[in-house]
């Protein structure tokens, strides 16, 4: 059988808050496969962000074990999660988080540097992705002189700068009007049909979660429920 | 993967110019302390290298006598006339020959002016020569025959009288007539840079016309070739104290000369080595105070580059190389002050007949720019690494 890109074997993440604990995460198994279109669901609370936090390796569980392409991140130290996480994991967030002194290409160039390509061949692939998102002629301008939705695909040019297998994103339509939003979904859901890149989502609107091909529902840390999504919408 | 690149620096001129302001404010200590490092090393440089010229003009066997030992004899201590055929008959001597120095009330075209005269033994004319009062830009040196003839310093006519006095003309003092027979040329040392501005005649005469009795200024001593000056300077001390009856006088060569020089400049330089340390130790504080303020407000770009893959060491050299930048900054326009405050000594010294140019050399200007980067990013090292401290997760989620 496949090997999975992304597998947590009963992990928990607890915070210590003083006099309480509180456990966002509690004994979560998953595994997640090449190609998959995965999203995450929850009340607030529930602990969506921590388990994304820790399937991108992000954040390292206070139990069990994560597996990123069956390594376990517990035997790496933190300058190898970022090179792993470099490689393996593009992240596109709710409120974009681009440099804001950088240009678009600068920022999708930006990954690449740090996983110590040559400025030309930075060059050439930021470009090039940000021509696939439909940036091409905006790619010197800065943050500030885009709108929402181009600043979401710059921010998925930089997620696909490296070629990564996973695609991770906390709730990429939240800052963005209805059209905009409807936009980034179908370039992220044409990400995983077209490219097969693995996509995991956390989102809370149940309309967004049904584009997955499977959703995951959560609930004081634990899964509570896992839905197929039989009728995905796709555009033509 | 290498962590030094242009990449790295064009990013942290990028951070730079979006504060503009607040890395300028920064840099003042910086300013402040590499200016007074460049003025400093430059006019230490330039003196350095007038004294050699000094050494390479005037030889190293020559021995000055200076009236005055302690601190109260010096006051009253003089030399004597006859002191100088005392310290011919030294073992070792090849000549002496004493300088007198008085001022002067000349008369030229009506206008009454008080120059500076230097009266010498016109018959040791030639000998003297090695201290620049032999080579002439026009006319003729002095010769044992002339009482009331005079050379003229080269700055003589610019300086003091202010007209274009030249050959053939005269001065007057108390009726006598001094006829100007020779112009000399520039002297480019310490020592004979009195002569530049002051008149210069036979030393009989200049008893003559002075109302007080004057003894000599200093006498200049030649060793013969091949003589330990160090034990001919014990033997012309002893004869003196002999006649003297005590010790009322100095007796220097060249070297100490240049240290006594030295040590001033030391003292000098101990004072500006303080302000450059204090500065730069306060402009260091204040880039890193700049540096965690910065490293706060980009807390979550810190935790953005750590999630798409920027490791500790990564994170760390673009602080540190921001920091290296301002200071580097500050350094290059500190440099530009430096070497702007040199010049100004330079032209002070040069127009107080001071032969003293400063030197600004390359290795200066690299170094006092290696310097204050160096400073700049020794400040950005505790940012740095509280900035690639930073949790990627709580960073991210960081308002």
């Amino acid at each position: 059988m496949e090997k999975p890109v992304i597998r947590v074997e009963n992990v928990s993440k607890i915070y210590d808050m003083g006099k309480v604990q509180v456990k966002a995460l509690d004994g979560v198994s998953l595994s997640v496969y090449k190609g998959q279109f995965l999203s995450i669901m929850g009340p607030s609370g529930s602990g969506k962000t921590t388990l994304l936090d820790v399937l991108s390796a992000l954040l390292r569980p206070t139990k069990g074990e994560v597996f990123v392409n069956e390594k376990p991140i517990s035997k790496m130290d933190d300058n190898q999660l970022a090179q792993v996480r470099g490689k393996t994991i593009g992240f596109i967030f709710q409120t974009f988080n681009l440099i804001p002194r950088m240009s678009a290409l600068e920022n999708v160039m930006l990954p690449l540097w740090f996983a110590g390509k040559p400025i030309n061949e930075r060059k050439e692939i930021a470009e090039k992705i940000l021509g696939e998102v439909g940036l091409g002629q905006r790619m010197n301008h800065k943050p500030n002189e885009l709108s929402g939705g181009q600043r979401q695909r710059v921010a998925i040019a930089r997620a696909l700068a490296t070629n990564p297998d996973v695609i991770v994103a906390d709730e990429p339509t939240g800052n963005l009007d209805t059209a905009s939003g409807e936009q980034i979904l179908e370039l992220i859901s044409q990400l995983n049909k077209k490219q097969g890149k693995t996509v995991l989502m956390v989102t809370h609107e149940s309309e967004i979660a049904e584009r997955a091909h499977e959703t995951i529902f959560l609930r004081d840390g634990k899964i509570v429920k896992n839905k197929k999504n039989e009728t995905r919408r796709t555009k033509k | 993967m290498s962590l030094i690149d242009r990449e790295l620096f064009s990013i942290a001129f990028k951070n730079l110019k979006g504060r503009r302001l607040r890395s300028f404010l920064t840099i003042f200590g910086i300013v402040v302390g590499i200016a007074a490092i460049v003025a400093l090393i430059s006019i230490g440089e330039g003196l350095n290298q007038s004294v050699t010229d000094q050494f390479d003009q005037l030889g190293t066997n020559t021995i000055m006598i200076l009236p005055g030992g302690g601190f109260v004899e010096s006051v009253f201590a003089k030399l004597d006339d006859d002191d100088v055929d005392l310290i011919e008959n030294v073992k070792g001597v090849d000549f002496a020959a004493a300088l007198y120095i008085t001022g002067l009330q000349v008369e030229y075209k009506g206008e009454m002016k008080t120059v500076i005269a230097i009266g010498i033994d016109p018959e040791k004319i030639e000998q003297l020569g090695f201290i620049g009062i032999a080579n002439l830009e026009e006319g003729r040196n002095l010769t044992p025959h002339d009482t009331t003839a005079v050379v003229i310093g080269s700055k003589f006519g610019d300086r003091i009288i202010k007209d274009d006095i030249g050959l053939k003309q005269s001065l007057n003092v108390n009726g006598n007539k001094l006829r100007i027979v020779g112009i000399l040329e520039e002297a480019q040392n310490n020592f004979a840079g009195m002569f530049n501005t002051a008149i210069t005649m036979n030393s009989d005469t200049l008893k003559d016309f002075s109302d007080t009795k004057i003894t000599p200024f200093r006498i200049i001593v030649k060793a013969l070739p091949g003589e330990d000056i160090d034990e001919l300077k014990e033997r012309i001390s002893n004869q003196l104290e002999r006649d003297h009856d005590k010790k009322d006088f100095q007796v220097m060569d060249l070297q100490q000369i240049s240290e006594m020089a030295g040590s001033i400049v030391g003292m000098i330089s101990l004072v500006l080595i303080g302000i450059a340390g204090i500065s730069l130790l306060v402009g260091g504080i204040g880039i890193m105070n700049t540096m965690l303020m910065s490293v706060l407000e980009r807390t979550k770009e810190v935790g953005v580059m750590k999630a798409i893959g920027a490791t500790t060491p990564r994170i760390i050299s673009i602080f540190v190389v921001e920091a290296g930048m301002i200071g580097l900054v500050g350094g290059a326009i500190g440099l530009l002050l430096g070497i702007g405050a040199a010049g100004i000594v330079s032209l002070v010294a040069e127009l107080t007949g001071l032969p003293l140019t400063a030197v600004v050399t390359p290795t200066l200007i690299i170094g006092a720019l290696a310097f204050s980067m160096g400073v700049g990013m020794i400040a950005g090292v505790y940012p740095a690494i509280r900035a690639a401290s930073v949790e990627p997760v709580e960073a991210l989620r960081y308002e």
